[in-house]
């Protein structure tokens, strides 16, 4: 599990404590990473959609992410039931974290 | 942030903006600069304000995304805003745009269609090219 993020970026440490929050509520120990992208040129090579990027089994938590190809050094913004978000909805992230899950047993 | 995002096509999407009745508001635009301001775009910001200055026929306007309008207030003293600004408070103007993150700088043309766009921080070459873009 990896959360991709630009140094300065204020929503990156709320990111982390959601998955740490939800992993402990599921009861399970991703193996988590965090992705520090320094600038525009990483931005484009590791197709980053914007800070905080939640990827679980390297797929964006965000269902919407594979429609998009607009990778850039951003803070990223959601769009979820609560409306325009900087943190990716927490039904998406329990639902990876699960799907990983299953899948590692 | 560190280095300046590209300007991309804007694609052929088209807005009606009434919230841009603003005091001051000049009849036929030759160019809007739409700017998206969210928390870690400060390095930009005086950028635009060198920009605005050295553009004064563009129409520059601040859409206040994610902030309160307190926020927004004493970010525009920091860096002595005096164009328009909107407070987005309920997301219309980022949805319509299908803006996908901060800070987001969109360009119109007169006739108010998205023409260019970048996402991420960019600079005083990028506000530029984006302008060139909205002029042809």
């Amino acid at each position: 599990m990896e959360i991709l993020y630009f140094e300065g970026c204020p929503n990156h440490h709320p990111a982390l404590a959601l998955v740490e929050r939800l992993s402990r509520e599921l009861g399970i120990e991703p193996e988590l990473r965090l992705v520090n992208v320094p600038d525009q040129v990483a931005a484009q090579r590791m197709r980053f959609l914007g800070s905080p990027t939640i990827r679980v089994g390297g797929v964006d938590v965000d269902p919407r992410a594979e429609e998009r190809a607009d990778y850039a050094l951003s803070c990223r913004v959601f769009r979820t039931t609560d409306g325009i978000v900087g943190q990716p909805d927490e039904q998406w992230v329990r639902e990876a974290l699960l799907r990983e899950a299953g899948t590692a047993v | 942030m560190s280095g300046s995002a590209a300007v991309l096509a804007g694609g052929h999407l088209r807005v009606r903006l009434p919230q841009l009745r603003y005091r001051g508001q000049r009849g036929g635009l030759r160019g809007d600069v739409l700017f998206g301001i969210g928390s870690g775009c400060y390095a930009e910001a005086r950028s635009l304000a060198t920009f605005a200055r050295t553009h004064p026929q563009a129409e520059v306007v601040g859409v206040d995304i994610q902030d309160s309008k307190e926020g927004a207030r004493a970010f525009y003293r920091r860096f002595g805003w005096r164009h328009p600004s909107i407070v987005d408070s309920k997301d219309v103007i980022a949805a319509r745009f299908g803006l996908q993150g901060l800070p987001a700088t969109l360009f119109l043309d007169r006739e108010h269609r998205v023409v260019a766009r970048i996402l991420g921080e960019t600079d005083l070459a990028g506000f530029t090219a984006g302008y060139r873009r909205a002029l042809t």
